[in-house]
């Protein structure tokens, strides 16, 4: 039964498919007792908030570490093409 | 009996050092909070031992990516000299990379200049192969790190009930 509930809390969280998989193998990991704390869920919409927060915290700064790189790269590269043709 | 002794060595570890990571044997400065360490103190001897080990494997992880970042850094990034090994050095070493931070940065590069990456002039990606290898691993350990913390406020949120 708890199971179920898992599921279905876990299907209307909206977390990306690899952070439900992390949830899943962490509550497995529980007592009942505390798997079935966990399930309350004022308490699960928390996890659910904190983790898509830090999901999109990472997102945010992956997506800057290859922005600046990328935007680098392709101004040397046509600085370098630029050269080229001048020489 | 086996459970208790197991559970009673881990609450002892644990309270002696507050690391995980010296349950496994590995001194090292992180720290798991105080809900974490209640929870576990208050788990099965059992169940304790296998989630300080998930816990244990995370930190590890994050660790194996640091240690990974200071190797890549400290050794030298050079391609073969000769042009014609060169595009066969730029595979090889974005191969070395984390695939996700490459399929990325390769579609961006790929969108602006319209080159691909791996056919980038090796005299305009050498200056900048140290910078991307330490991008790379700062991509991995961002990831990591939200690992750790879905692992962190899961079990925040199970021992609430009882820590408050």
């Amino acid at each position: 039964m708890p199971n179920t509930q898992l599921e279905q809390l876990l299907a209307e969280s909206g977390m990306e498919i690899p952070d439900q998989h992390q949830v899943r193998r962490i509550f497995f990991a529980l007592t009942q007792e505390r798997q079935v704390e966990l399930l309350d869920r004022r308490r699960f919409e928390r996890v659910v908030r904190n983790i898509r927060e830090s999901r999109e915290r990472v997102r945010r700064e992956q997506e800057t570490i290859v922005h600046t790189l990328a935007d680098d790269l392709t101004e040397a590269l046509a600085r370098w093409q630029a050269q080229q043709q001048a020489a | 009996m086996a459970d208790s002794n197991n559970k009673e060595f881990v609450v002892k570890r644990l309270s002696k050092s507050e690391t995980l990571d010296e349950v496994h044997g590995k001194p090292s400065p992180r720290r798991v909070n105080k809900a974490t360490r209640e929870l576990l103190a208050q788990m099965g001897g059992q169940e304790a031992a296998e989630t300080t080990r998930k816990l244990g494997a995370q930190i590890d992880a994050e660790k194996r990516l640091a240690r990974l970042d200071k190797r890549s850094l400290a050794k030298e990034v050079t391609l073969p000299e000769t042009a014609e090994a060169q595009p066969a050095g730029i595979e090889a070493f974005l191969n070395e990379l984390e695939p996700e931070f490459v399929g990325a940065l390769s579609a961006e590069v790929r969108e602006k200049s319209g080159v691909d990456l791996k056919d980038f002039p090796a005299a305009v990606l050498e200056p900048f192969l140290a910078l991307i290898a330490k991008s790379s691993q700062e991509f991995s350990a961002l990831e990591a790190q939200h690992e750790a913390g879905v692992y962190e406020v899961t079990f925040d949120q199970a021992g609430a009930a009882k820590a408050a």
